[in-house]
């Protein structure tokens, strides 16, 4: 590659500003069209369910009764209803308490990878195996192996003394138990990320640092991490998407409880919808989530546009 | 010079080494035991998986694979799930590419925010309208259905993962290709592409393993023939017959295929980034 | 000449083939009247789907109707059902599904398709089939609307399990009354505190299941004396709610809230509790442990000493026939070999309690009990909630589902010590009231 840099006669060029260059005649790249594909594909799959549900939502529709046009009477009953807005405040306390331990824990796993000189292949392999299982198998793993009383970790810290934890049993450390279990399925996913953005973070910056005497953590903080900006905002993106969203784990593994304390937007959307079967409901919750999610994306976006530019 | 990493230059005191070291080998234990025990499990009967205290290797028996294989039609499951992964993986890719190559020389946000839509919505919202749509079109329990659904869920994946990959090539390069008189798509594949091989193949592994572990659309939109593993892995916890070794066992299966092709690619992508530090 | 002499032989032969059928009568019922037909069959993962599915090269063999059964763990098979049904998808012929839970909104919501006109129709169903032989109570909770909507394929229930031989060591009595267990309890977690006393359902949705019998044999309901309201906050029910909350709070396993039959069926498998009241589904399974068939013992929850009311709970999951299918008759075919005596004779041995009172009492019941002591007793208390139980355990709505949680979710907050058993009643009446407005 550096090869075709140094070697092509056009370099001269390139080294034109973009006024020159339009100075001479030449149009600015126009890659529009390229894009349009992906969102024509994404856009037409998608409209219809939207749609859909959008209309569904505003109905009073459940199994076997006649559906009543309500109008946005369903949200305004999900703003009221207790358990939607415990569902809420869990979703969001759990987005919270996972994404800050992923975000954390897999740029440290990002940064010693990046450090492991020997088999770095076998390890970074194995390091990534988490997040390649199905949640529904490390749902059904966390169960069993968390299971206050049949478990295996709570016999392992047994061993050293520590008394048997109830983790997803407690009412209110349900979802820090989660979050840990899910930070273990998705931290791997975040350091491959930032692996691959250090390496290809330039050495010349690096180089710079030592120069001006930057070094160990202050480097990390002050050189790497800003330089990470673009990949961490992508992880985050990635995985606010699936956090917000959080269902297979607490669905498998806690059904929601202790209590409701674990009850998520997405698994109260699924109980009304697949459970008591009370469709208008349920689809008025799907929506109210999706644009939760959505104004997170945005807020994200907007984020990336300016560490990136 | 050589790639970049987090500490290139000083010589690293033997603490340091080890300490390094040390975090390297607690990572992996933490990362390995529950994934070890998953596929300890799969060779112990079904009574024997969670008796303490644990043993490593109770009576090892081939049964539950046996069940696997023999009693169910998983081998067929997993078949199906190879074809449906590959082709979203593939179909994911081969629109996600040209998009971030456009939204990243554009400066746009707006596009790379709506195909994450799909991914904003919970996926039971898509189970009810897609059916009914799809059986319109007689589409459902065929490969393409499966596809294009998951399709759905691989190309924002895939956007947004090549998106600081894009973002980090020189404009300056695609300019010069301009001034070459490149056509832009083969500004694409000869210039840009090369560069950002390491992004692709990252895409490519979230994509696979994405739709290699999805259960909700095949569960509604699989035919009796196209059925994916993961739908058929849910078989083994009910009422009375709670066999856990048959479900470690799938749990394995499913986990192998995935794993496979990361280690597979993993030469891949550290070999290309070595080779592709441009910006150096 | 040949054709006079064909004729008597075609003559000859049809009247030969007439006397034959008429003489042999039950035996030319057409099996193979849908010879090469294909049917699709949703079923969710239980003993009776899993032994049926290996059968089913028998139904083949005997009709020639190929069969695809899709097995499925309960909650996938339920939102795969209820996708498919909703769009009216053909996709699905048969299914079985729990019509205490959610008959009545599937019935209401026309998913299911009418089978009483196939029992009684002759040239559809086997002579020997026998709708009678179904306990009557079975065969009204199929029943919605004057439509019977599926057939029942077993008898399940939860029972009182115990281990015999921790009851000797502690020399305490087995519990014969309700209101002897939890002084049980005590008594064993006395004698030994490294020995598990209790366990049983914890989760939300599955409470109701394992409490019921606690509450109807302290004399209590879950509906109000006029059968209208939600009843709850009553005295009796609130009782058998705290017996049943108390149970699991005091000698109940760590982190019982979060507990299923898979938990509670390890904690019994692996000794590690005294006694329980779970599933009749479960038997097999727990019997698979070491030594287990050797020192548990089970029957029906045992009656109330003041109220002398026992009242289990009992139901079956019933097979049904999509109103959607498109081969409706040939499905009929498959629902009546499945619930045929002769199968459900075979079913026996794979722990699964058959709903005819003939298979009841036949000979593949009688030898498989006969092989352990324990086996008897279970056919014994089967017997006995088929007689005397009750699947109706929610108060008066259609909106079964909702009301599981409900009450577990008051159930729980007892449990974790949150509400008293009062409080956590009445509150849950309120809720209750609310799904009777629909």
């Amino acid at each position: 590659m550096k090869s075709t840099v140094a070697t092509t006669p056009v370099a001269a060029g390139s080294a034109a500003g973009p006024a020159l260059r339009r100075a001479l005649g030449q149009q600015s790249l126009s890659l529009a069209w390229m894009m349009w594909p992906a969102v024509l594909f994404v856009g037409a799959m998608i409209v219809f369910p939207l749609v859909y549900a959008v209309w569904i939502s505003l109905y009073d529709a459940s199994l076997g009764a006649e559906p009543r046009f309500v109008g946005l009477g369903n949200y305004l009953g999900l703003m009221q209803d207790p358990e939607f807005r415990n569902a809420f405040k869990v979703t969001w306390l759990l987005y919270a308490a996972a994404l800050s331990m992923q975000l954390v824990l897999g740029t440290w796993l990002g940064v010693v990878l990046n450090s492991v000189k020997w088999a770095r292949n076998l390890v970074c392999t194995i390091a990534i195996t988490p997040f390649m299982l199905p949640p529904v198998v490390v749902g059904m793993m966390a169960m069993v192996l968390l299971d206050p009383s049949v478990g295996i970790v709570n016999w392992i810290i047994g061993l050293v003394g520590i008394p048997p934890q109830l983790w997803l049993a407690h009412p209110n450390w349900v979802l820090a138990s989660v979050a840990l279990v899910d930070t273990w399925q998705w931290a791997p996913f975040v350091a491959l990320l930032v692996l691959g953005g250090l390496q290809s973070l330039p050495v010349s910056v690096f180089e710079a640092a030592e120069v001006d005497g930057v070094i160990g953590w202050r480097r990390f903080v002050f050189v790497t991490l800003p330089l990470l900006g673009p990949t961490l905002l992508t992880a985050a993106v990635l995985r606010s998407v699936d956090l917000l969203r959080f269902f297979d784990l607490v669905f498998i593994a806690t059904r929601g409880g202790p209590g409701n304390a674990s009850t998520t937007m997405n698994m109260y959307a699924y109980q009304q919808g697949f459970e008591f079967s009370r469709f208008g409901w349920a689809s008025a919750s799907m929506i109210t989530l999706s644009l939760v999610v959505l104004c997170t994306v945005m807020v994200f976006a907007r984020l990336r546009r300016a560490v990136s530019w | 010079m050589s790639h970049s990493s987090a500490s290139p230059l000083r010589p690293r005191s033997a603490l340091s080494l080890l300490a390094g070291r040390l975090q390297v080998i607690l990572m992996l234990m933490v990362v390995l035991l529950p994934i070890a025990w998953m596929l300890l499990a799969s060779f112990k009967h079904s009574v024997d998986v969670m008796s303490l205290p644990p043993r490593l290797f109770n009576a090892p028996t081939l049964d539950n694979y046996r069940e696997l294989f023999v009693r169910t039609d998983f081998l067929h499951n997993t078949w199906n799930s190879l074809v449906v992964a590959a082709g979203a993986t593939v179909l994911g890719l081969v629109l996600a590419i040209p998009a971030a190559f456009a939204i990243s020389w554009h400066r746009m946000t707006w596009p790379a925010t709506l195909t994450l839509f799909a991914r904003m919505a919970p996926g039971t919202l898509f189970l009810l309208p897609w059916f009914v749509l799809f059986s319109q079109l007689h589409l459902v329990g065929s490969y393409t259905v499966l596809i294009l659904t998951h399709s759905a869920i691989t190309v924002p994946v895939a956007l947004w993962t090549l998106l600081p990959y894009f973002d980090g090539v020189p404009r300056a390069l695609i300019e010069s290709g301009q001034i070459d008189g490149c056509r832009p798509h083969s500004i694409l594949l000869r210039i840009v592409l090369p560069l950002v091989v390491p992004g692709v193949v990252v895409a490519a592994i979230l994509c696979f393993v994405f739709t290699w572990n999805y259960f909700l659309f095949a569960l509604a939109l699989s035919g009796f023939d196209t059925k994916t593993a993961i739908v058929a892995s849910f078989n083994f916890v009910g009422e009375g017959v709670t066999n856990w070794g048959a479900l470690m066992a799938a749990a394995s299966m499913i986990a192998m295929p995935p794993l496979v092709l990361a280690l597979l690619v993993q030469r891949r992508l550290v070999s290309g980034l070595a080779v592709g530090a441009v910006k150096g | 000449m040949k054709s006079v002499i064909r004729m008597l032989a075609l003559a000859g032969s049809t009247a030969g083939a007439l006397l034959v059928a008429t003489s042999a009568g039950a035996q030319t019922f057409e099996w193979k009247r849908f010879d090469g037909e294909t049917l699709n069959v949703l079923l969710n993962n239980h003993p009776w789907s899993n032994a049926v599915r290996d059968l089913a090269p028998e139904f083949t063999a005997k009709t020639g109707i190929k069969l695809r059964i899709e097995l499925l763990n309960e909650d996938p098979q339920r939102a795969r059902l209820g996708t498919l049904l909703q769009a009216k998808s053909a996709d699905i012929d048969v299914f079985n599904s729990l019509q205490i839970r959610e008959g009545a909104v599937y019935s209401k919501a026309g998913w299911y398709a009418d089978l009483t006109p196939y029992v009684s129709n002759h040239a559809l169903t086997a002579p020997d089939f026998n709708l009678e032989d179904f306990g009557e109570g079975l065969r009204k909770t199929a029943t919605f609307g004057g439509k019977l909507v599926a057939l029942p394929i077993n008898v399940e229930g939860p029972l009182f399990y115990w281990r015999s031989d921790i009851f000797a060591k502690c020399k305490v009595e087995v519990p014969a009354f309700l209101e002897d267990i939890p002084v049980a309890a005590a008594k064993l977690k006395a004698c030994d505190a490294n020995q598990g006393v209790w366990a049983s359902r914890g989760v939300r949705n599955a409470i109701p299941y394992a409490m019921a019998g606690f509450v109807f044999n302290s004399g209590g309901d879950f509906k109000s004396a006029d059968k209208k309201q939600p009843g709850l906050c009553q005295p009796k029910t609130i009782a058998g709610i705290s017996m049943y909350a108390d149970l699991l709070k005091n000698y109940g396993p760590v982190g019982a809230t979060n507990h299923s039959f898979p938990q509670v069926v390890e904690l019994l498998g692996q000794g590690k509790v005294a006694m329980t009241h779970e599933s009749s589904n479960e038997f097999s399974n727990v019997m698979k442990y070491a030594g287990r068939d050797g020192d548990l013992q089970v029957k029906v929850l045992p009656k109330g000493r003041e109220s002398g009311i026992s009242k289990p709970v009992a139901f079956g999951f019933g097979l049904s026939i999509s109103e959607y299918s498109k081969k409706k008759d040939a499905a009929w075919y498959f629902v009546q070999w499945a619930t045929s005596a002769e199968i459900e004779a075979k079913l026996v041995a794979k722990g699964v309690a058959p709903p005819r009172a003939s298979v009841f009492a036949g000979p593949a019941m009688k030898t498989w009990a006969s092989e352990k002591p324990v086996r008897q007793q279970w056919v014994d208390a089967l017997r006995e909630i088929s007689r005397t139980g009750t699947g109706d355990y929610a108060s008066p709505t259609d909106r079964v589902p909702e009301t599981r949680e409900i009450i577990g979710r008051a159930v729980q907050e007892v449990v974790l010590g949150q509400k008293t058993a009062k409080d956590a009643a009445c509150a849950a009446d309120v809720d209750l009231a609310k799904l009777q407005l629909q």
